[in-house]
């Protein structure tokens, strides 16, 4: 509940409102001298009406102090909640710069051919955030991403061209028709059949464990929670889809609001990176083609 | 085929023979993320910063 407020205050701070521009002040003000300040005149006062049997007034200086105590408490959380998001911001970043120095050491050891990149990419994304969530969670994860192409044209296919999880660094060779898929019924198939370019999110076991094996809900899975983010980049199919697996419960958050904020802080900024490479890929196998 | 038609098209998936050192399953990611990053930690380290028309170290 206080997580889903802060949230909500970190995402709207920015608004240029009367109410925000007036919470913003009081955060301003909202140092400890103050706090010490406030606290010591209205102890002073409260003694006074102590004193002198003001009682009526003696409670309401009473409760004042109490509300004051609640709204340094949840201050002083937020400044907590505001520092572990910048932190984690940095690991990002310097996560993200280090991704792009390995890929553009990659790209230019490869004649700029344009052979390869997304898919090292991808290898670089999967490996970067399976290290970036484990220091942030203390949760293990599997990490995918899942790359989809037309065959001769027409047909669709997938292969998963990378993933990282506790026990293996690997991706599967197969690929596998998007269209029919009778047998392969893994909740990614769905996504890419239904060109679904969204979030997905499943925040419990339980939910997992209904849809997630969509045309057979007999099967279980061994995944707690689930984020998968396709993107089209500028095509009319989906490119790509990146796929976090929780392996332990509510490792991304307990609820589906914390798995939003989630996704958005540690699963956008690849993302970018990865239609940066698909980008990059495209346009320079295009500019061959044209040579 | 037009330039708007190329961005709707997909990319394939590259093949590389399986002895390949550029195919990305035969580099090691960790590896290369860590290089990247002392790498990084050393050009951040050589860096001099010129301030007001002065360099600093």
């Amino acid at each position: 509940m206080i997580n889903r407020l802060y949230n909500w205050l970190n995402r709207n701070k920015d608004k240029e409102n009367i109410f925000f521009i007036g919470l913003k002040f009081i955060y301003k003000i909202s140092v400890e001298w103050v706090h010490a300040i406030i606290i010591i005149l209205m102890t002073l006062v409260m003694t006074d009406f102590y004193e002198k049997s003001y009682w009526t007034s003696f409670a309401i200086i009473l409760i004042i102090m109490i509300m004051i105590e609640i709204y340094f408490y949840l201050i002083g959380n937020y400044k907590k909640y505001k520092y572990q998001v910048q932190r984690n911001s940095d690991l990002i970043l310097n996560e993200i710069i280090t991704a792009t120095t390995a890929l553009d050491d990659y790209v230019n050891s490869n004649n700029k051919s344009g052979k390869g990149i997304f898919e090292y990419a991808s290898v670089l994304v999967t490996a970067s955030m399976y290290k970036v969530l484990k220091d942030v969670t203390n949760c293990e994860s599997r990490i995918s991403v899942i790359q989809q192409f037309h065959e001769d044209g027409k047909k669709r296919k997938c292969t998963m061209i990378s993933r990282k999880s506790k026990k293996r660094t690997s991706s599967a060779k197969k690929e596998l028709l998007v269209e029919y898929t009778k047998n392969k019924n893994y909740y990614f198939l769905k996504i890419l059949k239904e060109n679904i370019d969204t979030y997905v999110f499943f925040d419990t076991k339980n939910e997992i464990d209904k849809n997630f094996f969509w045309r057979n809900n007999k099967k279980k899975s061994d995944i707690y929670q689930y984020i998968g983010l396709a993107e089209k980049v500028e095509t009319k199919d989906i490119a790509f889809l990146l796929q976090i697996d929780a392996m332990e419960k509510k490792a991304f958050g307990k609820d589906k609001d914390e798995l939003a904020v989630f996704a958005e802080n540690y699963i956008y900024p690849y993302i970018q990176f990865l239609k940066h490479a698909y980008t990059m890929e495209r346009t320079i196998k295009g500019d061959e083609r044209n040579e | 085929m037009s330039n708007e038609e190329k961005k709707l098209e997909l990319l394939k998936p590259d093949n590389f023979s399986a002895k390949d050192p550029k195919n990305p399953k035969n580099i090691d990611a960790e590896e290369m993320l860590e290089k990247a990053r002392k790498k990084r930690a050393e050009v951040l380290a050589k860096k001099s910063v010129i301030v007001n028309g002065k360099k600093e170290k």
